[in-house]
């Protein structure tokens, strides 16, 4: 449980891949992916007196980031999206196709509902389906069917190249 | 593609989040920017401007029209007040910690109250209000007829014609303007509780 200033701050740098991720999934361009993290981090902080270890905290950061992202994210522009990779971003990696990997995936999850998107997500960062029914609030059962058609899904799009 | 590999790909992006800074003091310092946030901050000047004219509507019935009528309004603009007081703690009480389904749906009852709530101000506030006071004062000053209040009537001399686009006027305007805020509204916030009710819909 987080106690204190400096473990929220600890807490949050522990978390900002995760945070970061989702918003980039959801958000529009760069400006919109500062304010869902900024939003995100707002939330964590409000709520994070009200947590009572009734869940895990990975389970919390996520309900928190998803419901920020989805309750913020506007209609798709009919641009190209440009927090697929931003030119800001630090990538260690010198493999051009790793890096047109990624762009490629974020492009192609932001061509799902937004619905889908929260589901797909948390199937990326390997969450068992008991913990993304306890995320969304839908049944185990429910997870498993809407997992198998969303996952086929994204593989469709990705392989078209998004 | 294999379904690993998404994984796998997946995986891979946390070099690019390396250099994703937050930071929190500075973060903290500035407000939430969300739906509910905003709806707080109008509710809060509604309800500050309430607490600034009710009252003195209250005395003014109170000395013009009598006890009775200063008592009624004043227990009616504290019931107000109550129902501000409710709206807005219940928007203070509230956070992002549910699961998706339920805070979801939780965003979408309150904007759709909130919704509900501005209708019914601007129906009942510009055209019911309006269209009572000022057909009211239309009709006595026309007929010229005495009321039983202790405040002096004006004596209109309308040809037939002005009363017939004054009359008109006062039904029309109303509306007109009732309906252009409620345009407004709609735009504001109905995309908004039409795409919160569509992800709570997809995840029923």
């Amino acid at each position: 449980m987080i106690q204190s200033d400096t473990f929220f701050k600890e807490f949050i740098e522990d978390n900002k891949a995760t945070i970061y991720k989702i918003c980039r999934a959801y958000a529009n361009d760069s400006e919109e992916l500062k304010d869902f993290v900024q939003e995100v981090t707002i939330q964590l902080w409000r709520s994070h007196k009200n947590f009572e270890n009734r869940s895990k905290i990975s389970t919390w950061v996520y309900r928190v980031t998803l419901n920020v992202c989805l309750t913020l994210s506007k209609k798709r522009s009919r641009t190209i999206d440009t927090v697929s990779l931003l030119s800001t971003d630090y990538y260690d990696s010198n493999d051009e196709v790793e890096r047109e990997q990624v762009a490629t995936l974020y492009r192609s999850i932001k061509r799902l509902r937004e619905s889908e998107r929260a589901i797909v997500l948390l199937y990326l960062d390997d969450k068992s389906y008991k913990e993304i029914a306890e995320i969304l609030g839908i049944t185990v059962t429910n997870v498993g069917a809407r997992v198998n058609r969303v996952k086929n899904q994204l593989r469709e799009i990705v392989s078209e190249g998004a | 593609m294999k379904e690993l590999d998404l994984i796998d790909i997946w995986k891979k992006d946390t070099a690019s989040l390396k250099n994703a800074e937050i930071n929190v003091d500075k973060v903290l310092e500035k407000k939430s920017t969300s739906v509910l946030a905003k709806v707080r901050f109008i509710l809060k000047i509604e309800f500050w401007l309430n607490i600034l004219v009710t009252p003195a509507c209250s005395i003014f019935y109170f000395l013009e029209f009598g006890k009775g009528y200063g008592i009624f309004t004043g227990s009616a603009f504290i019931i107000y007040f109550i129902y501000y007081l409710f709206l807005i703690r219940s928007i203070n009480r509230f956070d992002y910690s549910g699961n998706v389904k339920q805070s979801l749906t939780k965003v979408y009852k309150y904007l759709r109250f909130y919704l509900l709530h501005y209708k019914v101000v601007i129906w009942v506030g510009y055209v019911l209000v309006i269209w009572g006071s000022a057909g009211y004062g239309f009709y006595m000053g026309y007929t010229g007829q005495e009321i039983d209040l202790p405040q002096s009537t004006p004596n209109f001399e309308f040809t037939k014609t002005q009363a017939y686009v004054a009359l008109g006027l006062i039904i029309i305007v109303p509306v007109l303007f009732a309906a252009l805020l409620n345009w407004l509204v709609n735009l504001i916030y109905g995309r908004k509780i039409k795409k919160l009710k569509r992800i709570v819909d997809d995840l029923s």
